[in-house]
């Protein structure tokens, strides 16, 4: 029989000569570059993973662990060979961990887990600039730890990130080219271009792009008002704006980490008929009974009505009340926040509208008269807002007790300067240990913290010295935020300028703000100590301390977490179950007929390069291949096809070892078929087709 | 277009990131990333200036299912390295509308040259075209490319198998006087329009043929010796007309090829002096080649081969008549691509595919 060819063949076999073997080797500065993108990479990798998701580790020992097992994939990959080597080792380390702690894998120290986790972590990166194709596995890095950072509204600094991107542009530039020397030369050039760009880019071109974006802020707010956002927000109350950063909470303590002032959700928008003479603090919640995780509430019936009392001896002042509409702009706030010595006049939707003095004015106010309802409603308060749990408060309490103090003046006085002494503003402060009072451990322990732990440990500081206080959450709002317009003076209120104060029970005025955050610098928010610029001056140092300013939930963090592990896990349940389902396919075929082995056979040579249009006879078939595939001897191939002329025609039973044999050949084929293939299509053949 | 798709995604979302997050330096990397766009499509632009392509081959003639060398040489005159280019390098017999392709990837030192050699073995005879349909160079981050255009052709013959026919050569056919411009070159003879040789006089030279000139300058008698037209008596007309539109396939011609050459070798080879014509479509003439050398015979075949087919009927003998009015032959043979081959406009053989070297090396031909 002939072969056959249709009438659109061009009758012509065309074939690469065989390439000579490249048996060079990376240069030194080849290796070196190499080495530097895979380095940078795994290194902000880490690093920046880890922070994201705050796992405590011991940075120089995984600085240095990145560093040697680098050090020795890059010698293996310098030799040329025993690449799989790195991943023997890592399955060995995770292989040893399992079986020492068999008996209880969930009590593994954090410290091995990180370890292990590196250990991967840096071969799969390895593995990623060192083969064809393994540049998908840079830009699954770089979107996993962007997203996990998104999620958990921390975005990777420009340091990581441009290590993290290194990695990547190493690997596109590097990865994809199989003559060293010229992989040499990409990676190098690709190294000082990227360098170069990067320093450009920052000196000189993003300071122009800077105007472009100074009204960020408001596309941000219409960004986040949009109708997409909110459903998602409303879908996945655990994701959304709650997942969002800063906002004012229900009086949780040791649910935070840090603050973090990216929270740029326009909560509300509040309009005055005058520009305030002072910040306005808007009121949120308010914490009574503090349990060293929460500040929890109580029953205030009075609490309303006494301060309308309050409000109309205020009418007898000769100062007139300003009035003040505060417009919530975010359904999902769970509060009505209210000015301080305020009335609510009228409310339409959303909209609320106080008139209210300014608290400049009112530190000065004094009056003997008193209102209707107060004696009761002060037996109240002192009966419900002295408590403090003296059995966790001891230290704090005995310090008060050996520092007396007369008026409630030289008590406020030193709270706030005994605060601002021994602890420090931070935002980025961190979990304290459940075993520990929260206050007793911010004061004493950790002496660092931000408005919430201040304000909680001002509140009890009160309380033992017998003034009633309660800690409050809600938003301050700048006196410089409110700009001039058509209504008056209007200010936007972000998430991120969440807050937490003291307040204090005054007869004669009632519930009264204490600031005793040091980096709210006036300590006393009724007197207006220093200028706005000062107070501007302040917050950019506060900046610098830390660069947030907004609240991160502790759940946030765990949102992270749950998403980082969800990708990976999809990740690695997708590869689970592409393998069980080849391993399915591999089964079945294991009890196909030989003619159906050699209809597999004949797909796997047309993936290597046999065309589909060949129609051939058993002769000029077994020739064909013989010549396409040269690894292909043609005595395999003829006996082949004198099985399957068995098995389709002569009506003859194929013996068990001429299926085996078929079998033999098939998986033969498929090896020597795939060595030849790139990468990718190497696993499309294995894991997607599941061919051998 | 794919890449830069999700160059313009990476774009919106540094853009987002600027807008959503505060210091987050993503400004800094938008500014990269215009900048990265621009240095990259630059120099893209760049490597597509400063590359050169040829295609080369040593052996411009093969025989039939023999390999043929075809080299890619590249040469980047630049300065940077070219880390990407994919060439896609077609190719297509003439007896066939297919074309092949075959793409590949190369890189090339700055001011380096590398070069990619195919093998290419042809199932069937006739002229085989190599050309870059295609070429994409890229940015060292394989990112952007840019289409390169590449005139690089080359073309190389596969002769056809040659088989002997068997030849029934009649004295005629031997022996025919007719018009021809060929003389012998080991014999002299009477046709004073050609010179065979010039000599020394010798006794019983006729004083008529003396070379008076070449005598005075010599100091001695010179004679000239006439040359001896050789004997044209057949013709073999090859046919190239195609009556489908679609053509007859390449087997077919392949067939026809291997038959007029074994026929262009036989008559040769059986001492028979012998024109060998057919219509050049492109140059709108019949040609005509004398045979008298194995030489001759492979010249022949080359000629045909960069002949192309015809669709548009033409009736060769009449404008054989009309392009050489004088000729006069004992025989003329002429085969067409039905694989008939004619005697004196008689059907003399009609071969077929099947089994063609058995029909060829058993059917007499005789002249």
């Amino acid at each position: 029989m002939k072969l056959r060819l249709g009438r659109k063949e061009t009758g012509l076999e065309v074939y690469p000569k065989q390439p000579q073997e490249d048996r060079e080797r990376l240069g030194i500065a080849g290796l070196f570059v190499m080495f530097l993108y895979f380095y940078l990479g795994v290194f902000g990798s880490v690093h920046t993973l880890f922070k994201i998701l705050k796992i405590t580790y011991d940075v120089k020992l995984v600085s240095l662990e990145i560093l040697l097992y680098g050090i020795y994939l890059i010698l293996i990959y310098f030799t040329g060979k025993y690449r799989r080597v790195a991943f023997i080792v890592t399955a060995l380390l995770y292989g040893g961990a399992i079986v020492v702690n068999y008996q209880n894998i969930m009590s593994l120290d954090i410290k091995i887990l990180v370890f292990l986790a590196v250990f991967l972590w840096e071969s799969i990166l390895f593995f990623g600039i060192t083969i064809k194709g393994g540049r998908i596995l840079s830009v699954i890095n770089f979107a996993l730890i962007l997203s996990s950072g998104m999620m958990v509204g921390r975005i990777p600094d420009f340091a990581e990130i441009s290590m993290i991107l290194l990695y990547c542009i190493g690997n596109f530039a590097m990865g994809e080219i199989g003559d060293k020397k010229r992989k040499q030369e990409a990676g190098i050039f690709m190294a000082v271009i990227v360098v170069a760009l990067l320093v450009i880019s920052q000196r000189f071109i993003a300071p122009y792009l800077q105007p472009l974006f100074t009204d960020a802020g408001k596309l941000k707010g219409q960004i986040q008002s949009t109708a997409m956002i909110q459903g998602l927000a409303d879908e996945l109350p655990t994701w959304g704006e709650k997942a969002g950063i800063g906002g004012v909470g229900q009086g949780e303590l040791n649910n935070v980490e840090s603050f973090d002032e990216s929270d740029a959700r326009i909560v509300a928008v509040v309009t005055t008929k005058e520009k305030p003479e002072s910040d306005i603090y808007l009121k949120g919640y308010v914490g009574s009974v503090y349990t060293g995780e929460v500040w929890g509430q109580i029953v205030d019936e009075d609490d309303e009505a006494i301060k309308h009392e309050y409000f109309t001896l205020f009418e007898s002042m000769e100062q007139k009340a300003d009035t003040m509409k505060i417009l919530i702009k975010d359904k999902s706030e769970r509060y009505v926040y209210e000015p301080y010595y305020a009335s609510l006049r009228s409310t339409e939707r959303d909209e609320y509208e106080y008139e209210y003095y300014p608290l400049g004015e009112m530190k000065q106010w004094q009056s003997d008269s008193t209102v209707i309802g107060a004696d009761e409603y002060e037996e109240f308060v002192y009966e419900n807002y002295l408590d403090y749990p003296s059995e966790r408060l001891g230290r704090l309490a005995a310090q008060c007790f050996a520092n007396p103090k007369e008026d409630t003046d030289a008590i406020a006085n030193y709270i706030k300067t005994t605060l601002k002494d021994t602890a420090k503003y931070n935002l980025q402060v961190g979990l304290f240990p459940e075993d520990e009072d929260f206050t007793e451990y911010f004061l004493y322990e950790k002496k660092e913290g931000y408005c919430v732990h201040f304000a909680t440990a001002a509140t009890l500081m009160f309380r033992i010295y017998g003034v009633p206080a309660r800690f409050v959450s809600g938003y301050i709002v700048p006196r410089g935020q409110f700009m001039a317009d058509a209504e008056g003076y209007t200010a936007k209120v972000e998430g991120k300028s969440a807050h937490a104060w003291v307040e204090i029970y005054q007869s004669g005025k009632g519930w009264t703000p204490v600031e005793t955050t040091p980096a709210y610098a006036g300590l006393d928010v009724s007197e207006e100590q220093q200028s706005e610029i000062e107070r501007d001056a302040l917050k950019q140092s506060e900046r610098e301390i830390a660069p947030s300013n907004g609240a991160v939930p502790k759940g946030n963090v765990i949102n992270g977490w749950i998403y980082t592990v969800a990708v990976i896990s999809a990740l690695v349940i997708f590869g689970v179950l592409m393998t069980l389902r080849r391993r399915r396919i591999l089964r079945d075929r294991k009890r196909k007929p030989a003619k159906e082995i050699f209809h597999d056979i004949v797909k796997v040579l047309e993936l290597g390069g046999l065309p589909k249009a060949i129609e051939c006879g058993e002769q000029d078939f077994a020739a064909e291949i013989a010549t396409r595939f040269s690894w292909f001897e043609e005595t395999e191939i003829k006996e082949m096809m004198r099985i399957v002329m068995k098995a389709n025609f002569a009506g003859e039973k194929v013996t068990r070892e001429e299926n085996r044999y078929m079998r033999l050949c098939y998986r033969d084929i498929c090896r020597h078929v795939g060595a030849a293939l790139p990468v990718w299509k190497r696993l499309l053949m294995q894991y997607v087709f599941g061919y051998y | 277009m794919k890449n830069f798709l999700i160059y313009i995604f990476i774009v919106v979302m540094t853009i987002y990131i600027e807008i959503m997050y505060d210091d987050s330096g993503a400004l800094v990397f938008l500014a990269f990333e215009i900048l990265l766009l621009l240095i990259l499509t630059g120099v893209a632009w760049y490597l597509k200036g400063h590359v050169q392509i040829v295609l080369e081959s040593y052996i411009p003639v093969v025989q039939k299912g023999e390999e043929m060398e075809v080299s890619i040489r590249i040469r980047n005159s630049g300065v940077i390295p070219i880390t990407r280019l994919i060439l896609w390098l077609s190719y297509e017999n003439e007896y066939s509308p297919a074309q092949g392709t075959e793409p590949f990837e190369v890189c090339v030192a700055a001011k380096g040259e590398t070069t990619i050699t195919y093998l290419a073995k042809a199932k069937y005879c006739g002229r085989v075209n190599f050309f870059l349909s295609k070429g994409k160079i890229f940015d060292p981050l394989g990112l952007f490319g840019k289409r390169i255009k590449s005139e690089a052709e080359i073309q190389l013959n596969v002769l056809p198998d040659i088989y002997e026919v068997p030849l029934m050569v009649g004295d005629k056919g031997q022996n025919y006087i007719a018009e021809a411009e060929e003389y012998k070159l080991d014999r002299a003879g009477d046709d004073p329009s050609e010179i065979f040789d010039i000599r020394e006089f010798r006794e019983g030279d006729t004083l008529q043929r003396v070379h008076w000139k070449l005598s005075a300058k010599a100091d001695q008698l010179m004679t000239k010796e006439f040359g001896s037209q050789m004997n044209c008596g057949v013709l073999l007309l090859l046919d190239l007309y195609q009556h489908t539109s679609t053509g007859v396939g390449i087997e077919r011609m392949d067939a026809f090829m291997e038959i007029a050459s074994s026929l262009l070798f036989s008559i040769c080879r059986a001492g028979v002096f012998f024109a060998a014509a057919w219509y050049d479509e492109e140059k709108r003439i019949v040609e005509r080649y004398f045979v008298k050398s194995e030489e001759d015979v492979y010249v022949v075949i080359d000629r045909i081969l960069s002949s192309p087919c015809y669709m548009r009927e033409y009736n060769l003998y009449e404008g054989y008549e009309t392009e050489y009015p004088n000729s006069r032959y004992d025989t003329i043979l002429k085969l067409d691509t039905n694989l008939v081959l004619q005697k004196d406009r008689r059907q003399m053989i009609a071969y077929t595919e099947m089994e063609l070297v058995k029909q060829i090396e058993s059917k007499t031909v005789e002249l």
